[in-house]
């Protein structure tokens, strides 16, 4: 599928006739419904949004082989934690724990005990991402803001900067989404067939859903917002041999 | 049919060794290849998705170091990595490597190398396919679920641990399944293991 670029002159209206997930990228950034024909350049001026930076979330949402490229924009820093801090709201608040419990209905309704793994599988997966997620809001987030305050001027070096880089963060990723897909095939392939084809199809269209919308937010940590972070450090880098 | 042109990327900081296995890998070889060739510096990302490769050649050290973005571009690209070794390497490191290339290789070795690992290709690139698992893989997929290591089930089986990981490649490519506790699942619902024993 090859896709227009959406720019900051379309109407955000006609965006989401063709793709109605940005409905959540719009909820996430505090944008409301009701714009007319607006422009997205007019709505995120209003909403006090960068239009830069919105343009790369929604393309970067919107496809897959989208090429993002951030330059030295720092000023897109805030509105990208903006996004991924409520996001991960949604999904630990909103979208894991609504899979949860159609997990646990369907599991229990198949009356075989083998199948309680299923429920225990999801579980510890929901573990880890709370875990990876709690990180990234208790850790990385207000790093990435200190030292944003730092380049705004509104606060000197001190001692984060020295002791963290962002190089640190991350690592697994990775092992989260197998678990996803691990969970996707053993709905798919293997487990028995019995009744509850209902619940098995909702939870897997909720699984696919969830991957997708996690595979855009982890594009948005790894291809934008860790590699301008990186070129930050670069640059407030000899601000601190002069302290 | 006309045989589909593979790109490789080669990372390698010296021009010597870069451009020699580029010859090395053109000369007599029966399958079309192009390859890229890359010295390590500017943004490897930008340049994977421009190239986009089928085979990556570079340093082990170059994958440890790049391991995140190698891991999403090999599950994307269906990547296939392969190590050039110049000094003692600690195994560990290698095991996530499809195949080595050794600086002391003769030219014959390094084409009998990506040849064989080419053969490979066409299956490595199809999802899992629907051939059940053999007894043998069943047999490792229940001492892999209950917690034994690679060297553990060479050990008890008498097979090398190189081939212990080729059957659990397989195993994990037939089910689609990758993660250990996933494997669990599929053994606890296919009576390979009991759920006590899960």
């Amino acid at each position: 599928m090859d896709l227009k670029i959406i720019a900051a002159n379309d109407i955000l209206a006609n965006v989401i006739h063709s793709n109605y997930r940005v409905l959540v990228v719009l909820d996430r950034m505090g944008i409301k419904l009701g714009f007319d024909n607006k422009t997205i350049e007019q709505i995120t001026r209003e909403n006090n949004i960068n239009t830069g930076a919105f343009l790369i979330i929604l393309n970067i949402f919107c496809n897959n082989n989208y090429i993002p490229d951030v330059g030295k924009n720092f000023e897109f820093i805030p509105d990208f934690l903006r996004y991924l801090k409520s996001s991960h709201h949604y999904f630990l608040n909103e979208k894991i724990p609504a899979i949860q419990q159609n997990i646990h209905k369907l599991v229990y309704h198949l009356h075989d005990s083998r199948t309680d793994l299923v429920e225990s599988f999801y579980n510890k997966y929901i573990e880890e991402v709370t875990e990876h997620m709690d990180y990234e809001n208790e850790t990385v987030f207000p790093y990435i803001e200190d030292i944003y305050d730092v380049f705004l001027k509104k606060s000197t070096i001190s001692s984060p900067m020295a002791e963290y880089d962002i190089s640190i963060y991350g690592e697994h990723h990775d092992d989260i989404e197998d678990v996803l897909k691990d969970l996707k095939n053993i709905l798919i392939r293997h487990l028995p067939q019995k009744e509850q084809g209902k619940t098995r199809r909702i939870v897997l269209q909720q699984l696919f859903e969830l991957e997708s919308d996690l595979y855009s937010h982890t594009r948005i940590e790894d291809e934008v917002l860790i590699p301008l972070v990186k070129e930050l450090e670069n640059d407030l880098r000899p601000l601190i041999s002069m302290t | 049919m006309k045989k589909e042109e593979i790109k490789i990327l080669l990372i390698e900081k010296s021009d010597i060794i870069r451009k020699g296995l580029s010859v090395l890998l053109i000369e007599k070889n029966n399958t079309p290849l192009s390859i890229e060739q890359y010295n390590g510096d500017g943004d490897l990302l930008h340049y994977i998705h421009h190239a986009s490769p089928k085979i990556l050649i570079a340093s082990p050290s170059f994958f440890d170091q790049n391991k995140k973005q190698i891991s999403a571009l090999k599950e994307k690209y269906q990547l296939l990595l392969v190590g050039l070794i110049y000094a003692f390497q600690d195994p560990d490191s290698l095991s996530s490597l499809d195949a080595l290339i050794y600086i002391n290789d003769r030219a014959e070795k390094v084409q009998a190398t990506i040849n064989e690992l080419l053969k490979s290709y066409p299956t490595m690139n199809t999802h899992s396919s629907n051939e059940p698992l053999s007894s043998r893989e069943k047999e490792i997929l229940k001492l892999l679920v209950n917690g034994n290591t690679t060297k553990q089930i060479a050990t008890a089986l008498h097979i090398s641990p190189h081939t212990v990981n080729a059957h659990r490649k397989n195993i994990m490519r037939k089910l689609d399944i990758k993660t250990v506790s996933g494997l669990t699942i599929y053994a606890v619902l296919n009576n390979i293991i009991t759920l006590k024993e899960a």
